[in-house]
């Protein structure tokens, strides 16, 4: 114990003394982010997670992207003007003449089509995205048409992805990749842009340490505006509640992913901004539509019953943010706000159940995963519906499982009436039809087929498919939206808010729905 | 029995073991009604046959159980531990990169751990029933019955973010760059590159989370310590050193604690399972890049290969460990000799 003791004392001795300072240079502009990782591969053909995109988005380009905060609109970025043609089929793309990769080389159509070609053919997990894509063709250096298999409305939007990022076809073929149709087997530059970038962003990858950190160092030869920071290292923090701390020592800029508990207590810190931005998880209870599975709540007047009895205020006191109007993401384009919204209505709800048959009340088996995300916990909310349906008389059991059982029963439709929530995978309207008859949510979890529904609904469905003019996406859209609302299986009940907070002399900060976080949007104000 | 028959004897005992620990693993890992391609492959790739395919495909996951084993058994015997699915490295490699930032960790850990439970068991002992007693007995309790995530959570929001007297997250501060790597320790490294700096603040990084380890296995320590120690102050041969007229330090450091050290030996063998298990929540929380850390992150993405990697090797240093306490016991206590 002796020595134990005199060897420790020796070496805080010996901590002391101080040396070399190994640290980065004193003059770099230093942006660190407290991030609960998910990056799978950082090649863009690869990859396919919240961390990848927010990563990918600035160290690469895309062809089009979406304005700042939102999905509303289609925005140029290494396409300066695009053309669709009148079949809807054919999309031509004029690049940017001044677009150069990191490396100084031209950004030219070979290098689009190289890369999504690769994307195709890699059988990445992301390769799916690429499957609408029939051909692609370089017209000249600067003209690429790319040719879809069907006429697709969400066609650029979905583009915007950093799935789709544009790569140097040279440097990746020199490093193993290739575009062939055996890309699966044959392309071998995974590693190598695990490591490094080969993109024309305002950043590049300066190392990737698997569930420790990443950085980014800014692309001197960019070929757009400059953006404040000169190094970006994003550390992985899996807990939100290690973010917080870090935060509050001042080691870290922005704490990520942070959750309506951990915000609470860091309001009235000075040094700290708290941002509540919207997240993209809609809540719903999704009633199944075979009568076999759910019983009373395959009935239409139930299902619209359990919307009115809802005490949606009640959970937006819980966790922030607002009630949809439908299933269809807020942030999207056409979709139902808040004031299209359902509001609370007892006796309506009870009007409809006695209309339906059940004035004595009947009982509901809510199954539902043990699983919070986002500091949302499904539990919580549960218990809340229980009381809320009560007050009609549905007499609800819980019944919540292990996520990925509930996960396999959800998908299977086998539930009788389950509480899940969603996610856009497109930031397009287009993913409203996944809970429309035909859809993957409706039909295949549901169990709600095409010829349940009206001619006249099956025909609008139909056309949402395809309609690429906004005015017509509109009417479409409006009147689905207005459809599911009186007629559909699910009640969607809660948007709720995405914290993050940072240092207070941070700004620019903002909230996107699909890459999270735009680094060069950020700069730091001098105290 | 001689100490070569002994070691042969308790070595014969470790091959088996082993064995059975990978059947173990192998059906825990696999008999969980979970799917790996819904944790592995996004949410909206699920909807195309081919994806999933080729993801079953790719990791065996397409074929009967029993072969999935004997192509993992074959594979293990050549030291292939196969690929993660997370991280798409090999397992070997995963495991040898965040290997020595567990054993930095663990060893300022057990020995944290030991000399606070030793030491608190001697107090709770000696002074038996007093108000130090009843003290030491506390911090045991608190250091058994509290979730170790929630011990670690208090460290450091209490240390690190309001008293600022402790360093926080990760192995270094977020603008300190690693020592040239030679043995992968942060704090050896730094030494053996004469940077001191980087030694504080490795050390640093160790205090917090070793801490918090301590506490979570010196509980068990020192209630074990307190009543070995007990047993052995009321023997004969006490009273005799006393009655000799040797000094109270001498009959309890010499005669009393050398005598009640087998169960505790026994005890920190043991502890190094709890200190692994609690590596994985202490690890997660302290963003600290370790294989604790890594198998949180395995185990909730059911990523298979990284997870039997990992419990193979929690496995074999659990063996490991008390393979050596066995062995210490022969030294120990010179009736197993006899036996």
């Amino acid at each position: 114990m002796n020595r134990l003791t005199y060897f420790l004392a020796l070496l805080s001795l010996l901590a002391l003394l101080v040396s070399a300072f190994a640290g980065y240079a004193q003059d770099e502009k230093v942006l660190v982010i407290g991030h609960a990782e998910s990056t799978d591969s950082l090649d863009p053909a690869n990859g396919f997670t919240g961390t990848g995109h927010m990563i990918n988005h600035v160290v690469y380009d895309q062809l089009v992207t979406f304005p700042d905060e939102d999905a509303s609109q289609i925005l140029p970025r290494l396409a300066d003007s695009w053309e669709i043609s009148e079949d809807g089929m054919t999309y031509t793309f004029t690049l940017n003449p001044d677009a150069v990769f990191a490396n100084g080389d031209d950004v030219t159509a070979d290098d689009v089509v190289f890369s999504f070609n690769r994307l195709k053919y890699r059988d990445g997990n992301p390769s799916f995205l690429a499957d609408p894509i029939d051909s692609l063709e370089a017209i000249d250096d600067d003209t690429v048409a790319i040719t879809v298999v069907e006429p697709r409305p969400s066609f650029l939007s979905e583009i915007t992805s950093a799935v789709f990022s544009v790569s140097n076809a040279d440097v990746v073929r020199a490093n193993g990749g290739t575009d062939a149709m055996d890309a699966a087997e044959t392309d071998e530059a995974g590693a190598y842009l695990d490591s490094q970038s080969a993109g024309s962003g305002p950043y590049m990858l300066a190392l990737w340490e698997p569930q420790a950190r990443t950085e980014l160092v800014r692309n001197e030869n960019y070929w757009g505006e400059q953006p404040y920071f000169d190094r970006v290292i994003i550390i992985n923090m899996p807990e939100a509640a290690t973010q917080k701390a870090a935060l509050e020592a001042g080691e870290i800029d922005i704490a990520l992913d942070l959750s309506s508990d951990n915000v609470a207590s860091l309001v009235g810190n000075e040094s700290i901004e708290i941002y509540r931005g919207l997240s993209n998880w809609t809540h719903f209870i999704i009633m199944n539509t075979d009568e076999e599975k759910s019983g009373p709540f395959a009935n239409p007047k139930v299902q619209l019953a359990v919307r009115y009895a809802l005490d949606y205020e009640g959970y937006k006191t819980l966790w922030g943010g607002v009630t949809p109007g439908s299933n269809m993401w807020v942030g999207l384009f056409t979709a139902f706000g808040e004031d299209r919204a359902f509001s609370r209505d007892l006796d309506k709800a009870r009007e409809l159940l006695a209309e339906a048959g059940y004035a004595e009340g009947l009982d509901m088996n809510l199954e539902y995963p043990d699983f919070a995300l986002g500091g949302v916990s499904f539990n919580t909310n549960a218990q809340k519906i229980q009381a809320d349906l009560a007050e009609v008389g549905i007499n609800v059991t819980l019944a919540p499982g292990e996520l990925q059982v509930e996960l396999a029963k959800y998908r299977s439709g086998e539930h009788s009436v389950g509480y899940w929530l969603w996610g856009p995978d497109i930031l397009d309207p287009i993913d409203f039809t996944s809970f429309l008859p035909g859809g993957k949510v409706a039909t295949e979890r549901n169990n709600w087929q095409l010829e349940d529904v009206p001619e006249d609904i099956q025909g609008l469905i139909a056309r949402a498919r395809t309609a690429s003019d906004p005015e017509e996406r509109m009417e479409v859209y409006t009147a689905l939206q207005e459809f599911n609302q009186q007629h559909g299986p699910f009640a969607p009940f809660v948007v709720p808010e995405q914290p993050s907070a940072y240092l207070a002399n941070l700004q620019g900060f903002i909230f996107h729905p699909h890459w999270t976080l735009d680094v060069t949007l950020l700069s730091r104000a001098d105290m | 029995m001689n100490f070569f028959q002994y070691f042969i004897r308790r070595a014969l005992l470790v091959a088996p073991l082993l064995l059975g620990i990978t059947v173990m693993a192998f059906l825990i890992a696999n008999l969980i009604p979970a799917d790996p391609t819904i944790a592995n492959l996004p949410p909206n790739a699920l909807n195309d046959e081919d994806t999933i395919a080729a993801f079953r495909k790719k990791w065996g996951l397409d074929k009967p159980l029993h072969e999935q084993y004997l192509t993992y058994l074959g594979n293990l015997l050549q030291g292939d531990l196969g690929t993660s699915i997370k991280t798409r490295k090999p397992v070997g490699e995963d495991i040898s990169r965040r290997l020595p930032a567990t054993i930095e960790l663990a060893t300022l850990g057990i020995i944290f751990g030991i000399a606070l439970g030793v030491g608190l068991g001697l107090v709770s002992a000696i002074w038996k029933d007093s108000l130090a007693d009843y003290a030491a007995r506390i911090i045991a309790f608190i250091g058994i019955s509290f979730p170790v995530f929630l011990l670690a959570l208090i460290f450091l929001t209490v240390f690190y973010a309001q008293m600022r007297i402790a360093a926080g997250p990760g192995r270094l501060d977020i603008i300190m760059r690693p020592p040239p790597t030679v043995t992968g320790m942060f704090t050896i490294d730094a030494l053996l590159a004469g940077d001191l700096k980087t030694f504080k603040n490795a050390f640093d990084h160790l205090v917090l989370p070793a801490s918090t380890l301590a506490l979570y296995i010196s509980a068990i320590i020192s209630r074990i310590t307190r009543s070995s120690l007990l047993e052995v102050l009321n023997q004969d041969y006490m009273r005799t050193a006393r009655a000799k007229g040797l000094r109270e330090r001498y009959v309890i450091g010499f005669h009393g604690l050398r005598n009640s050290l087998i169960p505790v030996v026994t005890v920190i063998g043991l502890s190094y399972g709890n200190l692994l298990v609690g590596s994985i929540l202490i690890e997660s929380i302290f963003a600290y890049p370790g294989i604790g850390f890594y198998m949180f992150r395995a185990s909730t993405s059911q990523d298979f290969p990284a997870i039997m990697g990992v419990s193979l090797l929690f496995a074999f240093i659990y063996v490991g460990v008390n393979f050596v306490v066995d062995i210490l016991y022969f030294f120990l206590d010179p009736r197993i000799r006899v036996a």
